[in-house]
């Protein structure tokens, strides 16, 4: 019993854990991002790069479709 | 994931969010997923790549910026569900004024600029840099007030040849009326408004009317089992249009 629920909780952080490490280092709190995207974003009008963003916040939401 | 969405909802272009899949979708699969929640009708950015490590390993996680890009909170969203709209709503209320540490005679031109007044912005930047004590700080400002016009400008064209034509035109009507007194960047506008009124869009803007009349419905009423159909219509009825193209691919990801 103890097993399955190991491997069923071992399975649910599989499946909320990230795939591939971006490009740069963990950002924190203080820094300023800066990125530029090389593809369009869904519904982006044009959007290159965060730098366009200044003057609003912004909120990245990181999440997964499986 | 709603919290974000509703975010987005109620302060409109005061804030942006930007959703980054991060579990290895392809860009096509990622879209497919969110459309069929309708999660893509709002004002919401979608995208696979990731601008940074926020250093969580678990999904959902979040970075909120500020209006100067800097990393304010980090962490679960749902954890700080509190604090994240404390923080928005404490970086909108400064979207009214001027930077910190603005030197005063630099004060006016940044709220104009903040109001989207691109030409009272410049106009005040360029004033005050008649004065030695902040001469370096009002040229800068003045520089980047008018990059950001133009980088304004550039946004619309991308709109325009990628077939978002009402909000290219929304847009130049209010960049023509900020951009008046400087003559360059008006004239840019001017030509593209010109262009976006030309024959050369009319078979765009005919598909465009035709999908934004359809995914209006969608969007009000949901999906229903025409939808495909009059995707798929409106692709053959517009051939060689980016709205064209963009209601087939809309049409592949109902299946």
């Amino acid at each position: 019993m103890k097993k399955t629920l190991l491997a069923a909780s071992l399975g649910l952080i599989g499946i909320l854990t990230t795939a591939s490490s971006p490009q740069g280092g963990v950002i924190d709190v203080g820094d300023t991002a800066s990125f530029s995207f090389k593809g369009p974003l869904v519904n982006g009008m044009g959007l290159k790069s965060l730098g366009e963003l200044r003057g609003k916040p912004v909120l990245v939401d990181f999440w997964g479709t499986r | 994931m709603p919290a974000s969405l509703k975010l987005q909802e109620e302060y409109g272009d005061q804030i942006q969010v930007i959703f980054v899949e991060s579990q290895g979708a392809t860009g096509d699969a990622a879209e497919k997923f969110a459309f069929q929640r309708k999660w893509l009708s709002g004002h919401s950015m979608w995208t696979t790549e990731r601008p940074f490590d926020s250093g969580s390993r678990g999904l959902p996680n979040f970075v909120l910026l500020s209006n100067d890009g800097e990393v304010l909170l980090k962490g679960n969203p749902m954890a700080m569900k509190g604090k994240i709209e404390d923080a928005i709503a404490a970086e909108v209320r400064k979207t009214k004024k001027a930077p910190a540490d603005t030197p005063k005679a630099l004060e006016k031109a940044w709220k104009e600029f903040r109001k989207g007044e691109y030409s009272k912005a410049i106009a005040a930047a360029q004033k005050a840099a008649t004065k030695p004590e902040v001469a370096e700080e009002a040229t800068a400002a003045a520089e980047l007030f008018e990059a950001r016009a133009g980088a304004a400008l550039d946004q619309v064209a991308w709109c325009m040849e990628n077939g978002y034509l009402t909000q290219s035109e929304d847009r130049l009507k209010v960049l023509k009326k900020s951009l008046k007194g400087q003559e360059e960047l008006l004239s840019r506008a001017k030509t593209l408004d010109e262009e976006l009124g030309s024959e050369t869009y009319e078979a765009e803007w005919a598909a465009c009317k035709a999908l934004e009349k359809l995914m209006s419905k969608v969007n009000r009423k949901g999906m229903d089992d025409r939808t495909g159909k009059s995707l798929e219509a409106i692709a053959e009825k517009h051939p060689g249009t980016k709205n064209g193209a963009r209601a087939a691919r809309t049409a592949g990801m109902l299946s």
